[in-house]
């Protein structure tokens, strides 16, 4: 007497039979079943039936493929002509990209926190000077510079560029910018520190200058010495967080006279 | 193995591999010749048409050459083909069902099965009969239902090799396959039955 549990279970795997994926002791079973049970039976001459039939369609007279190699050729030799265009254009790509790496990276080197300014000539450009953030210094020590602010920036930030304008204003030994476009002056002044580098090698404490132009919206005195601008704005974090990048020009290699010309006129 | 087009030569299949990936034309003409005509039937089986599986074919071997610098060997090179011919006929699968195109398979039935000359002229029938309602049931499957019985009762791919081919797991396939050769054999019952 066969349950009809055991019965279930065997027709699950009379598909498996001929598969191999049974074991042998397995495969012992299923066929003593089939031998004495006719449904099982029924149902395993059913399969193999259904399976020869599967089997002779795998070498059945399928019709004939009217697209051969040779058509197949004429397109493999088309995507091999648009590959190798392809190489030819990644390689000119591929030089771009060196060329624009090769540029950051001296953009990179040229960009940096402190500039010692030398006997350049005037008008020569001295590379590009890193200006951090609020509360960061930054430090241009000694010579006569101009301090010119990137068309772009201008237009990112307007008080980061009040910032610099005031503070290019504050430098004394010919440090020097053009003064601060109408609209930014004001309030932006208070926002810059500056204090002499001297003082803080030596210790002392630095002397900040809450500026509100203490000589009177003058240029300050020339001090011929090393100068820290700190930027303390007050604006918004996004603000205090930019890095900006300005040029530093060469205005004059001797001396710090006020009113030298600009050289980059805002 | 053996290769045909003129030459017949025994090449591993790595070798070939290399050599397609280099754009060697030639190599790339054996792997044809290897697999053109599984990947054709497997395509005849699932679109139920000799010329939309001539098109498959083609394209799955344009496809193939594309991309064969980016096959890794991980499956065979057999299993790898099917994949990408298989994803081509769902392709077309949807495109028919977008277009609402119905599934009008032009298999014929005297194109069915290769005779014996041994067999009997009665066997002859009888088995032509047979793979005619055979087909007939797998035509009205659901294609995913299709794909699996004709990868593994007809193109004779393992569990692993399907798993591979339908990015599925084996145990998937496993119950897959039950639920399609249950369908299959009730469709087979009920034309059986409707033919008398």
């Amino acid at each position: 007497m066969n349950s009809m549990f055991e019965c279930r279970t065997v027709q699950n795997q009379i598909w498996e039979l001929e598969g191999g994926s049974l074991s042998e002791a397995r495969v012992n079973e299923i066929r003593s079943h089939i031998a004495s049970c006719e449904a099982c039976r029924e149902h395993a001459a059913a399969v193999h039936t259904m399976r020869s039939g599967l089997h002779g369609m795998r070498t059945q007279a399928l019709p004939a493929s009217m697209l051969g190699w040779r058509d197949l050729a004429n397109r493999v030799e088309n995507v091999s002509m648009r590959r190798q265009r392809v190489s030819f254009r990644a390689i000119g790509g591929g030089t771009l990209a060196l060329a624009a790496c090769a540029s950051a990276v001296f953009m990179f080197i040229n960009t940096r926190t402190d500039l010692t300014l030398g006997s350049a000539a005037p008008g020569a450009h001295l590379g590009k000077l890193k200006l951090p953030g609020a509360g960061d210094p930054f430090k241009v020590a000694g010579g006569d510079v101009a301090l010119a602010v990137p068309e772009d920036e201008r237009s990112l930030s307007q008080s980061g560029i009040a910032d610099l304008q005031t503070g290019a204003n504050f430098t004394g030994p010919g440090l020097r910018s053009a003064p601060p476009r109408p609209s930014l002056s004001g309030t932006r002044r208070a926002n810059i520190r500056m204090a002499s580098n001297r003082s803080q090698a030596t210790g002392t404490p630095v002397p900040t200058e809450d500026s509100e132009y203490p000589d009177g919206g003058a240029p300050r005195q020339a001090l011929h010495s090393d100068y820290v601008l700190q930027s303390a704005s007050s604006g918004n974090d996004e603000e205090q967080n930019r890095r900006y990048v300005i040029d530093v020009v060469s205005s004059r290699t001797t001396g710090a006279t006020e009113g030298t010309e600009d050289l980059h006129p805002w | 193995m053996v290769v045909s087009h003129g030459v017949t030569m025994q090449v591993a299949e790595d070798q070939l591999v290399t050599r397609c990936r280099a754009g060697d034309l030639d190599a790339f003409a054996q792997v044809y010749d290897r697999y053109e005509r599984q990947v054709f039937r497997y395509a005849y089986h699932i679109l139920g048409n000799r010329d939309d599986a001539d098109d498959i074919k083609q394209e799955t071997f344009v496809k193939a050459y594309q991309a064969i610098r980016s096959f890794r060997s991980e499956s065979s090179l057999q299993t790898w083909l099917l994949k990408i011919c298989g994803n081509l006929c769902r392709d077309k699968i949807k495109s028919w069902d977008r277009r609402k195109v119905t599934y009008d398979s032009t298999m014929r039935e005297d194109e069915m099965g290769v005779t014996s000359p041994d067999d009997s002229p009665q066997a002859i029938v009888e088995r032509k009969e047979l793979e005619a309602v055979i087909a007939k049931a797998l035509r009205g499957m659901p294609a995913p239902q299709r794909e699996i019985i004709v990868l593994h009762e007809i193109e004779g791919l393992s569990y692993e090799e399907i798993a591979a081919v339908l990015r599925c797991t084996r145990t998937s396939i496993k119950l897959r396959l039950f639920r399609a050769r249950k369908s299959l054999k009730e469709r087979v019952a009920s034309l059986m039955g409707a033919r008398g």
